[in-house]
């Protein structure tokens, strides 16, 4: 069962009506769970997610981050700083920006920290990071907490030997690879990206650690898509 | 002459500088007496941080992949830095250590390695992180700048309204060659009215040594890791295919 667990709730409702929201299966690993932390829940009313289901199975859960007093004005902050494009990349799609979350050295930060107070005693030593947003959050938690950094690539990016996971898009596939002895197993990781939306990168991600011996502890995003209700039986 | 022996300078920063004409005698770095004076103070490790043991261990984490993206090609790959966590932390302290108290408002990081940098370095000195990205990445309003490959050109791409004018801005990526990628930056955050202070590289190719491009742009970059493999990257002196393409490195102390 995976789990995944957002950090951040936001709930500025979105006046773009785009299509009826479709729960689709989620792909996991089965028998493995991997919590999903996210930052910010996007409470659009209405977002469609048509990734068709991969054929593995396995349920996963999302929870908000508990939040207290002092987290709630981060979080309202960082969520305050991301902004909604509408049909990007294509018509139809709310596309939530985290570049604006960036310029707010503050909220930035906030993010950052509220991430690193999660893991840092959680004995990570990995945090994989997926192309390319989870590049800029992967980082400085990773750093933070004294873990190492790995990059999970499109194809053909990384120069060294790779192994290579294919995962579902809403049309076709991509592929999602890693470095060859990055990782060690046994190693506790951690996968970053910034939104979570079907899950299938971050499946891809979690599948890819875990052919390589690696238990993945948990899925930190920041932006968790509203729906995504991803309970498979 | 040339040499397969790698060493790496890390922590290249380029300065600003004074155009000068290239030189037909500099084409081919390796040739220390054609090493101009004002470069040495590009690269880290000949200038305020000589025999800093954190360079040693930067450059050890640093691993070459040969033949990668293509035949002849020497590929400098910092994932393996990214797996040391001290390594990397010390690339990103020399960083801040320069950086924290020159007044930057902008970090701007070249897509996707530069993402890897930049942040850690943004967050550290209180600035903010822009993003500049492939074509077709970034959802908002975008202002695009060509530049010139090897063979054919490729687009950097930066948010409209992300930098303001009269900010102060660094530009990160973890390796500059002929640095056509900088110049695109530079550009595109001049265009938006950005002072672009000083472009910081993780590794820096010899030819950042003789050369400092940029069109009219001469604008300082500093580099970690200078890397003397000469044989892979000598062709990679003629930037944009045309001779004007050269780079001046006229460093001036500051």
């Amino acid at each position: 069962m995976m789990q995944a667990i957002s950090l951040l709730n936001f709930s500025k409702p979105s006046p773009l009506f785009v299509a009826p929201f479709q729960r689709r299966h989620c792909p996991s690993i089965a028998g493995a769970a991997a919590p999903i932390s996210h930052l910010h829940r996007n409470r659009c009313q209405s977002y469609r997610i048509s990734v068709p289901p991969l054929s593995c199975s396995g349920t996963v859960q999302q929870q908000e981050m508990a939040s207290d007093d002092g987290q709630d004005s981060r979080i309202s902050r960082i969520s305050s700083a991301i902004r909604a494009i509408p049909d990007f990349p294509k018509p139809g799609i709310l596309f939530q920006d985290i570049t604006t979350l960036l310029l707010d050295t503050k909220a930035f930060r906030d993010t950052i920290d509220l991430f690193v107070e999660r893991y840092k005693d959680k004995n990570i030593s990995v945090v994989a990071g997926i192309e390319a947003r989870g590049f800029i959050f992967g980082p400085p938690i990773a750093l933070a907490i004294g873990a190492k950094f790995v990059p999970m690539r499109k194809p053909h990016k990384l120069p060294g030997e790779v192994i290579s996971e294919e995962y579902a898009l809403e049309y076709g596939t991509d592929v999602m690879e890693m470095h060859v002895g990055a990782v060690e197993s046994g190693e506790r990781a951690l996968v970053v990206d910034d939104l979570i939306a079907t899950g299938g990168t971050l499946c891809a991600a979690i599948r890819l650690l875990e052919r390589v011996g690696v238990q993945v502890v948990e899925c930190a995003c920041v932006i968790e898509l509203p729906e995504l209700q991803i309970n498979l039986l | 002459m040339l040499t397969m022996m790698f060493n790496l300078s890390l922590c290249v920063f380029l300065f600003p500088c004074v155009k000068k004409k290239p030189s037909k005698q500099l084409r081919f770095p390796g040739r220390k007496s054609s090493k101009t004076p004002e470069s040495k103070e590009m690269f880290a490790g000949e200038n305020g941080l000589e025999g800093d043991p954190r360079l040693k261990a930067i450059k050890e984490a640093i691993r070459v992949v040969p033949h990668f993206p293509k035949p002849g090609i020497m590929f400098q790959d910092i994932t393996t830095l990214l797996l040391d966590h001290k390594a990397f932390k010390h690339t990103v302290d020399i960083f801040v250590d320069r950086y924290r108290n020159m007044r930057i408002d902008v970090v701007a990081g070249c897509e996707a390695r530069g993402f890897m940098f930049g942040p850690p370095i943004a967050l550290a000195i209180g600035a903010k992180f822009v993003p500049l990205r492939k074509p077709r990445k970034l959802p908002g309003e975008v202002i695009s700048e060509a530049y010139t490959l090897e063979y054919g050109t490729d687009c950097l791409e930066i948010h409209v309204g992300a930098v303001q004018t009269g900010e102060r801005a660094i530009v990160i990526d973890d390796l500059v060659a002929t640095g056509g990628t900088l110049c695109a930056a530079i550009r595109l955050l001049e265009r938006v009215g950005a002072e672009v202070v000083e472009c910081a590289c993780v590794i820096g190719l010899p030819e950042i040594q003789y050369y400092f491009s940029a069109y009219s742009h001469d604008r300082p970059t500093r580099v970690l890791n200078p890397v003397s493999d000469y044989a892979a990257y000598s062709n990679a002196c003629t930037f944009a295919g045309t001779k004007q393409a050269k780079w001046n490195a006229v460093v001036h102390a500051y």
